[in-house]
């Protein structure tokens, strides 16, 4: 039986173009997916009106300089875990999980020079949720590009793959909302745009066996 | 794998017929510790179609047997899923094994020692880390033609072999 297979998969023989290797891939999904959403920004939202005297603080530079290259590492690991044999190093990870806790870092240190009551009030009030449907539309358009980038190749860990590649597009998504976003308080970035990352990395993972199936 | 990335149908021809070889030890003991003992040939053709399919995956830089047998136990599992409708954890479990498979290993590892050292060393070189038969040679120092006759017993010996243990 398998010997009729194989000459009918012979019989099927094609010459194939490699796949890019997961740096380029990653790179050509970053640059889409900033087009994307400086696009969406451009036509829906407005960045915010300081953003020239926001670019001069290191702090807000900093935490958008995290997010987009954990945005950009996460999406050479989606990519990376999405060829059969291969996998996403143990450095790697630790990279990218550094890159995250210095990005919660400096909104603490930020979080020291801010008047605590006006953080927490501003943090905690639901004008964050639309902060939060904002970065979720930022993320669909890089999202369904990774996907479809992944499901391209052939994922034997599609749980890793999956949060992996959330990760990658909901932290772009977050980039551009900094763009975005008129609020510094500390507790609002973690609480409105943090949140939303975390959980659209869970819900990757738990998805990602059924999204990625081949 | 290099040459049939390239449209060579004798290359892939061969190929698949190493694989399936590979993949008949592999499935046989992968499948029989989920219970499932009656479908190997079936599950070998999913294997090799999921090769098929997905061989634009494959980075000739990089050696053959781990994409071979990544694919392989996805695959397998999936199969193995479909046929007991396997709760979602356990087949979770099984992707959480390391890759490199140890079962497969120690399966293809006993299957292989019972060629001869050259037939080994020729098999492990060319149809396992995928050298080309002048590499092996010049590895080996074996002649390139004691090369190929060396490959083509020892496959004809590991068909009949798994041929023996499917009956």
């Amino acid at each position: 039986m398998s010997d009729e297979t194989i000459d009918r998969l012979v019989a099927d023989l094609r010459p194939v173009g490699r796949a890019l290797s997961p740096v380029v891939q990653a790179l050509v999904w970053s640059v889409a997916a900033a087009a994307c959403i400086v696009e969406l920004i451009t036509l829906r939202y407005h960045c915010r009106a300081d953003l020239a005297y926001a670019l001069e603080r290191p702090s807000y530079v900093l935490g958008v300089l995290c997010l987009a290259l954990i945005a950009i590492g996460s999406a050479i690991a989606a990519i990376q875990s999405s060829f059969p044999g291969r996998r996403v190093s143990r450095a790697w990870s630790r990279a990218i999980v550094l890159l995250s806790l210095v990005y919660v870092g400096n909104l603490v240190v930020s979080a020291i020079d801010f008047p605590w009551r006006e953080d927490l009030t501003v943090g905690l009030s639901s004008l964050g949720f639309q902060c939060s449907l904002t970065l979720l539309a930022l993320s669909v358009t890089p999202a369904l590009i990774l996907v479809l980038g992944c499901r391209r190749l052939a994922s034997v860990q599609p749980k890793g793959t999956g949060l992996w590649l959330s990760v990658a597009f909901a932290s772009a998504a977050a980039c551009g909302l900094g763009l975005i976003c008129p609020l510094d308080a500390p507790v609002h970035h973690l609480v409105w745009h943090g949140i939303p990352v975390i959980a659209l990395a869970l819900l990757g993972r738990g998805v990602g066996p059924r999204l990625l199936h081949w | 794998m290099r040459r049939s990335q390239a449209g060579d149908a004798s290359a892939y021809k061969e190929l698949l017929e190493t694989a399936q070889v590979l993949l008949r030890v592999y499935a046989k003991g992968l499948l029989a510790r989920m219970g499932i003992s009656d479908a190997v040939d079936d599950a070998v053709q999913e294997v090799l179609l999921a090769i098929h399919l997905k061989r634009h995956t494959y980075d000739p830089e990089r050696l053959f047997t781990p994409w071979l047998f990544a694919i392989a136990r996805y695959k397998l599992i999936d199969f193995a899923r479909a046929r007991r409708r396997l709760p979602s954890e356990a087949v979770d479990e099984n992707f959480a094994a390391p890759q490199s498979d140890e079962g497969a290993a120690v399966d293809l590892e006993a299957l292989l020692a019972e060629l001869t050292p050259k037939q080994r060393d020729a098999i492990r070189l060319v149809k396992l880390e995928g050298l080309s038969v002048a590499e092996a040679s010049e590895q080996t120092k074996m002649s390139q033609s004691a090369i190929k006759v060396s490959i083509h017993r020892a496959m004809k010996e590991l068909k009949e072999k798994i041929r023996g243990e499917h009956r």
